[in-house]
């Protein structure tokens, strides 16, 4: 199976979609016009995803997510925790910049709803 | 008498405002000025939390700003509203304010007052919770987007989120909006 990626642009994230690694890894900033077209191609695969596997480690990393962004995620998240719920090993790593703010904050209004173990990496301790 | 653009910038230069757009926002628009608003930002050695800050309530209030007009297209209301957004970041004592701008129909005006009002009299914690109740009903996406984003937006403000509708006839008034991160 190939990798599915989609570039960043400057309101869009890189995302990447590594079968091999069971990994998701979406970077970047979170401001498109319409986010819900955005991102229904990434629940699709997450759907088709655990059809045949069974863990999945997310990386995130957005430094800005504007608040229509913010619903699709937690129609992700949800679908993630749902997952999760049905027995599959999942794990959500929250990278974010301490200087930020935003970044560490949204994190964590994610984090509260969800059961999916959810780990913050500082950037800074990174590099 | 002074030509008038160089009144203008005049004026613009007492009021502190270091960034400023009028017109209609297009989404391509509003990237290219955010971008241009960071780097502006980043010169002057801001912070990266009031630059992110600064740049969500940009991009949030500009949103709005264009959703509001793109949902007044085929209405009597399209002419007046269209092209009337403006964004202004000028520097304070705390920081950086945000001021926007557009004319809404005085038939919306009820509602919106209605939602900052109630946003405004709350504290951090209580925007804290409100947010996520919001976030959460809000799921359907073509639900009014605009309150979850004031919400962000006061969440992230440095003091209380102010407004303002100066009437302009009976049918308009001129809405703004200003924040300070």
């Amino acid at each position: 199976m190939n990798d599915f990626v989609i570039e960043n642009t400057k309101s869009t994230p890189y995302v990447k979609f590594g079968y091999e690694q069971k990994k998701l890894i979406v970077k970047g900033e979170s401001y498109p016009e319409n986010s819900y077209s955005f991102y229904e191609p990434i629940y699709k695969l997450i759907d088709e995803y655990f059809v045949s596997f069974d863990e999945l480690t997310i990386d995130f990393q957005l430094s800005y997510i504007n608040t229509s962004s913010i619903k699709c995620l937690i129609i992700l998240f949800d679908k993630l925790n749902a997952n999760y719920q049905n027995g599959k090993n999942i794990i959500i790593n929250w990278h974010y910049d301490e200087d930020n703010g935003f970044d560490y904050d949204m994190g964590q209004d994610f984090k509260m709803d969800i059961d999916i173990p959810f780990n913050f990496i500082s950037i800074s301790a990174e590099e | 008498m002074e030509n008038e653009i160089y009144v203008l910038q005049k004026k613009l230069k007492q009021a502190n405002i270091e960034f400023i757009f009028s017109g209609t926002f297009s989404q391509g628009l509003i990237e290219e000025l955010g971008v241009a608003l960071k780097q502006r930002l980043q010169l002057q050695q801001a912070t990266k939390s009031k630059i992110s800050s600064a740049f969500f309530t940009f991009v949030e209030q500009t949103q709005n700003i264009k959703q509001y007009e793109v949902s007044k297209e085929n209405t009597k209301d399209f002419s007046v509203i269209a092209g009337s957004g403006i964004i202004a970041i000028s520097k304070n004592e705390l920081g950086y304010c945000i001021d926007s701008g557009n004319a809404v129909s005085n038939e919306d005006i009820a509602k919106l007052k209605e939602k900052l009002e109630k946003i405004i009299s709350m504290n951090k914690d209580e925007l804290n919770s409100y947010f996520r109740e919001v976030s959460r009903q809000e799921i359907d996406m073509n639900s009014d987007r605009a309150g979850l984003g004031l919400i962000q937006i006061a969440r992230k403000a440095a003091g209380k989120v102010e407004y303002k509708f100066e009437k302009i006839d009976g049918s308009y008034s001129y809405y703004i909006l200003t924040v300070t991160v």
